[in-house]
């Protein structure tokens, strides 16, 4: 018990975060008594399963002209709840044909390429090279305009003799945003830390403003993916006199909200 | 320069004059309606029936899963140690889902010490941390089966990413991989059983190694 305690003396945020979750528990438990959403079968009939996933086996088949209320939704599953009480899940498709309590057809679509057309809030990660170097960076993306959007990023280069860290605000264009696979362009600005490894001797800690340009290429996968790859180059203003230039290739992935 | 200002004059009059004959509107409609010719004065049908409101409740979705882990962290050379961490994942589909991870860990140098008076490190125990980015495929989805008459869904996933270990004050690039098994007791809570391999770079030793880094930890993570 004693040692399990001594785990916690070192990870205050830890702690904090078991009270969040605490929290999250019993908002869970409380949702218990809410309303749910009621529809009506039109489909011959609806099976239902035991689990949220095609692997799990269907136990119950409800015919047309039932009405079914809608519990919850995972991925694309719905745990659903039949008039005699009985509850399982069954798959979006099945469900799209299905109608509400005026009378009109409920739909359950898919995400499609018009929602990614319309997105609002992109969020990725990616992996290339630095200099030769390893670089993973994550990047969360607002679109302002559909042409322009403002993109947050951050990067870490592991390299043989030192690390390096970048934050950076990026201005993006996206001239053919209509297009699955469009070519993007970049600007920003930000900061450029660069950490020798203790190992070696007298090495100088760079910190400085850095600005990038970039150009890249997006292509809308399916659902809710993307994938990007890109090229920047980054300008690191060392000195009054001295900019260092350092080029990137990466690829990742992202998705949209 | 006088034409100037008579085109500007010409202007605005075009601005400003539907605006005023807008704004005289109304009360010209109202000057018609109180003579009452056409218009009755009552209202004919009276609205019995109140408009329906319907409020549909919205579906929850519960794509997003949080919480905490506990368990060993085994660095390699210095021996295991406790971890604790957490990981937020969302499922994208019913196959797969992307995991984010950060979890903490206290390494110790104390065998090499019982030789080497001075240690390894500059402190006898240090802080080992690290953040992940993976993603996740559901391959063995099923139900396992507590009781005669009680099923639990579960599912064995493959995981695999990327990310960053900081550990003896350096970051190190990390590749990890491993397998787990997802219980879920209610709809809304899980629990996990987790073996990953953390692969990193090394050079605390002297020489440059790869370093296989072995975790196993249990997780209570909750749906929303």
């Amino acid at each position: 018990m004693g040692t399990f305690f001594y785990a916690y003396r070192y990870s205050y945020a830890t702690g904090a975060v078991y009270l969040l979750l605490g929290q999250l528990l019993m908002a869970a438990v409380a949702r218990a008594d809410q309303t749910y959403q009621r529809v009506q079968v039109v489909d011959p009939y609806i099976e239902l399963h035991t689990g949220p996933g095609r692997g799990f086996p269907v136990f119950y088949v409800s015919e047309r002209g039932a009405w079914i209320e809608i519990l919850l939704r995972k991925t694309d599953w719905f745990k659903v709840r039949l008039e005699q009480g009985k509850e399982g899940w069954v798959y979006r498709a099945q469900l799209e044909n299905t109608l509400t309590e005026s009378g009109i057809r409920k739909t359950f679509r898919d995400v499609l390429l018009d929602d990614y057309f319309k997105r609002r809030l992109e969020f990725g990660m990616s992996t290339g090279t630095f200099e030769g170097d390893t670089l993973l960076g994550f990047h969360l993306g607002y679109i302002l305009t559909p042409t322009v959007s403002v993109e947050v990023a951050y990067a870490q280069v592991q390299g043989v003799f030192s690390g390096s860290t970048l934050y950076h605000i990026n201005l993006q264009s996206q001239p053919y945003r209509d297009w699955r696979l469009a070519p993007y362009f970049t600007i920003g600005a930000g900061k450029f830390n660069n950490v020798p490894k203790s190992t070696l001797v007298s090495a100088i800690t760079t910190d400085s403003v850095a600005a990038n340009a970039g150009l890249g290429l997006r292509y809308y996968i399916t659902r809710r993916f993307i994938a990007r790859a890109e090229f920047t180059d980054y300008i690191v203003f060392i000195g009054d006199n001295r900019t260092d230039s350092y080029k990137s290739l990466t690829a990742g992935f992202a998705f949209f909200f | 320069m006088t034409k100037r200002l008579a085109a500007v004059i010409l202007i605005s009059q075009w601005v400003f004059l539907p605006e005023c004959a807008l704004a005289q509107g109304p009360a010209e409609e109202g000057g018609v309606l109180e003579q009452g010719q056409d218009v009755p004065s009552t209202q004919v049908i009276e609205p019995e029936i109140d408009r329906r409101h319907i409020k549909i409740p919205r579906i929850n979705v519960d794509d997003l899963e949080f919480g905490a882990y506990y368990g060993v962290y085994s660095a390699e050379d210095f021996g295991s140690s406790q971890v604790t961490g957490l990981r937020l994942a969302y499922h994208v589909t019913e196959d797969i889902f992307f995991e984010g991870a950060y979890a903490t860990s206290m390494v110790s140098d104390a065998l090499f010490r019982q030789i080497l008076p001075g240690g390894i490190f500059i402190n006898q125990e240090e802080k080992l941390t690290y953040y992940s980015a993976s993603i996740g495929y559901n391959f063995f989805p099923g139900e396992v089966f507590i009781t005669k008459r009680r099923a639990l869904t579960s599912a064995v996933y493959v995981i695999a990413g990327m990310g960053n270990t900081n550990f003896a004050q350096e970051d190190r690039a990390t590749v990890n991989f491993g397998i787990g098994i997802r219980i879920l007791p209610t709809d809304w809570l899980a629990i996990h059983i987790d073996m990953r391999d953390n692969i990193f770079k090394s050079d605390i030793l002297g020489t440059s190694k790869t370093t296989n880094n072995f975790e196993l930890h249990g997780s209570l993570t909750v749906y929303f």
